[in-house]
């Protein structure tokens, strides 16, 4: 069996001129998506998972039987993405289920100054807090700290506190609510006055949504606890990765500017992070949460992309020891051509795996495996639209450099 | 000749099966002797063949060794050995070259291999289906387990003693300051580090106290010196200290302020969970997940297997602080001597005694030894008859207990060291602990771990073999060693491990270059070897910020439902049997190789990542899958290129020759360049990009070996053994 008919040699570098101003839209919105989202003007911005940005950790204890599965479902249904649900086995409590999801913040930054006025810390335009009715010592608070999940305020003040009056201070600003409690805002530290605030937190609005979904006689009123967890890569992660990329990158270099030579070694390098940028486009576009697993597939993509461009790389490098005289885009059509059926094969086959992977999966994997399909779609396109013309042009830039010396020094000699 | 091939085969194999039956029988007289006799006719034949002859005693000497290997119970000896026995096993057959034969033994041998390793792996995944001798069990002491997603494992919650960092802190701080009143009373020159003499003419007028983890009170003698607080002084401490004079007349507090303090706090949650996050990456591919919350760090870690556990458990709470302190034998004698301690007021039934001993005194003007001093310290022998249960930690908890009612000064403190005695009859001596004793020494730190650069495990030649570990300090760190070393000659210097005094040698000399050891003390050589690779994993990942103690565990279910799992599952299998029936499709005979190719490729990554204890996620399940469409581009690529050889009109041998070798060029560059990147992901990338990096590389030796080296010995087979006249590469030449 055979795709193609040997030798048929079809002009892939005659329609660069759609497909590369196509490669650099893609690559400069995925860049702007990822790294300036600009909220009121594009609606897209990445949606980086509890991985990166920690979350709301709930624990509960169900009232009747309940599955992983089940809850999970339920907790997606609540408007929350691929959360974690995962069972503690607990001989108290057999339908003891651990619920983590992602973030969160539940008060704005517009809130929190407001909420700083509110609690005296910060003089508003117009009301000074020397205002002794609106300010009294007892509830005027000499610092001011917001969770990281937003839903805890914890004040310090000078004198004891007057907890009423912090609860109808906290209450004047809209869109803020008191968690329901009996001593909320509480003292935590007599010794040096602070002060405690809990606020209705992701948490708590979770609980009620499942209450809604699953019944009262199966999701509990409280749950045991409800926290913010920081995230699981840190800027250790981040910090190693990124230099590790770029070790990478200058050795891949090296390496190719040895093997085939200087023209070559860029093409690699920009077809990657094509590559990578592309996958991170499409989820940033598709609303997909980015995990630790997706860095797992941008790396993989990578890995394959490079493998798919030093193959087309090796047969121009052939061929242009075979022909000639032949012009570069000439040499890249052959070469890209010649490879084609392998190329279909290869990623043909890599597709098929993953294609089946990605419509049996569900939650993490599908979104794995969404990186990965399009990893390879973009993988292989961008040996043939990014790394073979990248490096035709860097070609024709040396070629003319060189002539231009010769040109420079040939009256020279002339004389 | 043919006939006689066939004999020599019959010998070997039937050779091979009654020894197999006579080791399962305990060696029977029966089996033995048929063993014997078909040996000997193997060797017979042999011996007529020179060509064979080098095989036989190859597979003589691999027979010899896991003879050996088996009688010493050296388990991965007797497999290295066996894998060897069989590679020149293939020396014998009557097929190909030497060069074929010997390739294909080594394939072969590599397949065993793979199987022994992945064995308790496929007993694990099976739930026990596939049956594992308990021989295998108690040697192959690794298997992949299933992963946080798959199978879920066991959840730590441990909580950062943040006070500690404080504290830590504010010492800190009150180190400074006296170095820097020491300057300002002229005591000091500025330059350096303020030597003990000098601070102790600095105790006469100011005294530096730290009453509460983040005050610091300085008493000064003269309210007039308060003045000595002054710009300078106050640049330097006020932008993190509050200031407040009181609450005696004579006193100046200071105070680290609120939000210096919140970030000490946060700072020490977020390092002990880097530290925490390299300890376990040191232990192999367990794709645990740590977060933190609030002062909490939680470590999530996949299986549940108790060993594993406990050694998991102990790594990562050992705090690893390590402490360079001098040691004060001339004035021990102001505790722990009379009048301040009497032998006959000690508690009888304690195990308490007083003791003596002589001690080094330093040197005097003119670089000579002083006589050695008379040195008290107190000694307990523990498990007395009235505690005759206790543990050795209990023993130091009531040693310490009695100590704290001793008074010793502000600058000094009591450290407390192991008591071991040899036990009889053991060879090579063992030590066992018999009790605690104290070393009376200075409170400041000399050096501490924070200048460690390396760690690494030795064993003493002569010590009884005593394990220890070699600490190589930072340049920083040896200047500051050399110096100390120096000014301290003749005197005793302690090692302190986590509080405890690990030992306290005399300084023969100014000691340069930045090495020091640890030994380790009690116990059998096993237990040693063991402690001295714990130390060492956790002096290099470095000390935790703070101690951190267990506040809940609980054993959590997977985090991916049962039916996500399934589904997943198929659709692995789905994908990998669409590619496999694909490359049958389209490529014949030829695909199928590939097909097989693939397939060992795969069994051989789990194999390795086997090996490592490596965890089995459902992302990495879908990353195999990956790596199967992937390894099958070498094949492609060959047959590619022998089908372009063939449509050039080139003999079905030349074209398998010219199809290697051209595509060889672009295998080796595309897998070298991902080898490049996997391999400076591994040495830089943490937690979960070193897991992937990992695979990464396994799978790219892997599939060079299979795809290219595996099958090249097919098609070799095929057309210079078989002589096909046409390749079955799926299309027709």
């Amino acid at each position: 069996m055979e795709f193609f008919k040997p030798g048929r040699v079809f002009d892939f570098m005659g329609q660069r001129a759609f497909w590369i101003p196509l490669s650099f839209i893609l690559v400069i919105a995925s860049t702007l998506f990822a790294f300036w989202p600009l909220p009121n003007v594009w609606p897209y911005g990445p949606n980086y998972g509890t991985d990166f940005k920690g979350g709301t950790e709930v624990e509960i204890a169900f009232l009747a039987p309940v599955d992983a599965s089940g809850v999970r479902k339920a907790v997606e249904q609540a408007g929350f993405q691929t959360p974690d649900v995962v069972q503690v086995v607990d001989p108290n409590n057999a339908y003891h289920f651990l619920i983590r999801v992602q973030d969160v913040s539940a008060i704005t930054d517009q809130e929190k100054d407001a909420l700083r006025v509110a609690l005296c810390y910060v003089e508003a335009p117009g009301a000074p807090l020397d205002d002794a009715t609106k300010c009294p010592a007892n509830a005027k608070a000499s610092e001011v700290k917001f969770s990281a999940g937003g839903d805890k305020i914890s004040t310090r003040y000078d004198t004891e506190p007057d907890l009423e009056k912090i609860k109808d201070q906290v209450r004047s600003v809209p869109g803020i609510s008191l968690r329901a409690s009996a001593n909320n805002p509480t003292i935590l530290n007599p010794r040096d006055h602070r002060v405690e605030i809990q606020l209705v937190s992701k948490g708590d609005q979770l609980m009620d949504k499942l209450q809604a979904s699953l019944g009262k006689n199966v999701v509990p009123d409280k749950a045991l606890r409800v926290e913010w967890v920081g995230p699981k890569a840190g800027k250790q992660l981040r910090d190693s990765a990124r230099n590790a990329v770029a070790i990478a990158v200058v050795f891949i270099m090296l390496y190719l500017a040895f093997r085939f030579d200087l023209r070559f070694a860029p093409g690699v390098i920009v077809a990657c992070i094509h590559d990578a940028m592309v996958v991170i486009g499409a989820f940033i576009v598709l609303h997909r949460e980015i995990t630790l697993s997706t860095i797992a597939a941008v790396l993989t993509v990578v890995g394959y992309s490079m493998n798919d461009t030093v193959v087309v790389y090796d047969r121009i490098r052939e061929n242009l020891g075979k022909h000639r005289g032949k012009t570069f885009a000439h040499i890249i059509n052959l070469s890209v051509s010649e490879t084609l059926s392998r190329t279909i094969l290869t990623s043909g086959a890599t597709m098929l795996s993953v294609l089946a992977f990605f419509v049996y999966g569900t939650g993490v994997i599908k979104d794995f495996m969404l990186a990965l399909v399009v990893g390879i779609v973009a993988g292989t396109y961008s040996s043939i639209y990014v790394a073979a013309p990248l490096t035709e042009w860097i070609d024709k830039k040396m070629a003319k450099r060189a002539d231009m010396k010769k040109r420079l020094n040939a009256p020279a000699r002339a004389t | 000749m043919p006939s006689k091939n066939v004999l020599a085969i019959l010998s070997g194999v039937l050779a091979v099966g009654l020894l197999a039956l006579s080791v399962y029988t305990h060696l029977d007289a029966l089996p033995v002797l048929g063993a014997t006799a078909a040996l000997i006719g193997l060797f017979s034949w042999g011996v007529t063949h020179p060509g064979r002859r080098t095989a036989l005693i190859l597979m003589a000497i691999a027979a010899g060794s896991a003879a050996l290997f088996f009688h010493f119970d050296n388990f991965w000896g007797l497999v290295i050995a066996g894998l060897c026995f069989v590679w020149s096993a293939f020396g014998l057959l009557p097929v190909m070259d030497g060069t074929w034969r010997l390739k294909a033994g080594f394939v072969a041998a590599v397949f065993l291999g793979g199987v022994i390793a992945l064995w308790p792996t496929v007993n694990n995944l099976s739930h026990g289906k596939v049956p594992l001798p308990a021989y295998i069990r108690d040697r192959v002491n690794f298997a992949m387990a299933e992963g946080l997603d798959i199978k879920g494992g066991v959840r730590l919650v441990y909580t950062v003693e943040v006070e500690e960092a404080i504290r830590d802190k504010r010492d800190h701080y009150a180190d400074d300051m006296r170095q820097e009143l020491a300057t300002s009373f002229g005591f000091h020159s500025g330059e350096g580090r303020v030597t003990r003499d000098e601070l102790s003419k600095l105790y006469e007028k100011v005294h530096v106290s730290t009453p509460e983890a983040a005050l610091i009170r300085l008493t000064f003698k003269d309210p007039a010196d308060k003045s000595k607080l002054d710009d300078r002084f106050n640049k330097a401490f006020l932008g993190e200290l509050n200031q407040t004079f009181g609450p005696q007349p004579n006193d100046v507090t200071f105070k680290i302020r609120a939000d210096v303090e919140s970030t000490i706090r946060d700072r020490a949650v977020a390092q002990a969970k880097d530290t925490i996050n390299r300890r376990i990456d040191t232990m192999g591919l367990k794709e645990a997940a740590i977060t933190t919350r609030d002062e909490d760090i939680i470590i999530e870690v996949p299986g549940i297997d108790e060993k594993d556990f406990r050694e998991i458990k102990d790594t990562i709470r050992k705090t690893a602080r390590l402490e360079f302190k001098m040691v004060d034998d001339a004035g021990s004698e102001k505790v722990f001597g009379p009048p301040a301690l009497k032998a006959d007021d000690l508690p009888a039934d304690e195990g308490i005694a007083q003791y003596t001993e002589g001690a080094p005194d330093g040197v005097d003007g003119s670089g000579h030894k002083r006589q050695p001093v008379k040195g008290y310290y107190a000694r307990m022998s523990c498990n007395p008859p009235k505690y005759a249960n206790e543990t050795t930690t209990e023993c130091l908890g009531r040693f310490k207990a009695w100590a704290a009612t001793l008074s010793v000064p502000d600058d000094h403190q009591v450290g407390f060291e192991a008591v071991t005695e040899p036990v009889e009859d053991t060879e090579p001596l063992q030590f066992k602990q018999v009790g605690w004793r104290t070393i009376y020494m200075y409170s400041r730190a000399e050096l501490t771990g924070d200048y460690i650069t390396d760690a690494s495990i030795g064993q003493d030649q002569q010590d009884f073999g005593h394990y220890y570990v070699l600490l190589s300090f930072s340049p920083a760190g040896a200047d500051r060693f050399e110096e100390v070393t120096g000014a301290n000659v003749n005197r005793r210097f302690a090692i302190i491990l986590d509080d405890l005094v690990d030992s306290a040698p005399v300084i023969r000399q100014k000691i340069g270059g930045g090495k020091a050891t640890i030994t380790m003390g009690a116990g059998d050589q096993e237990k040693q070897l063991h402690d001295a690779h714990q130390l060492e994993t956790v002096l290099r990942s470095g000390a935790l910020p703070a101690p951190i103690v267990p506040s809940n565990e609980s054993v959590i279910g997977p985090s991916l439902g049962h039916d996500s799992i399934k589904e997943a599952v198929k659709g692995a299998l789905i994908g990998s049997g669409l590619v496999i029936i694909f490359m049958v499709f389209y490529y014949r005979k030829s695909g199928v190789v590939a097909d097989i190719a693939v397939l060992f490729n795969l069994m051989l990554q789990l194999a390795v990542l086997a090996t490592f204890s490596a965890s089995m996620t459902l992302p990495g399940i879908a990353g195999l899958a990956l790596t199967l469409g992937m390894s099958i581009d070498v094949n492609v690529l060959i047959n590619e290129r022998i089908r372009e050889e063939l449509r050039a009109g080139k003999s079905v041998r030349q074209a398998v020759d010219q199809g290697y070798d051209r595509a060889w060029p672009s295998i080796i560059d595309g897998h070298v360049t991902v080898l490049i990147t996997g391999l400076i992901l591994a040495q830089y990338g943490t937690g979960p990009v070193k897991g992937f990096a990992f695979t990464l590389i396994v799978g790219i030796l892997c599939s060079l070996f299979s795809g290219f080296f595996c099958t090249r010995l097919v098609f070799d087979w095929w057309v210079r053994g078989a002589k096909v006249k046409r390749l079955s590469v799926g299309a027709e030449f």
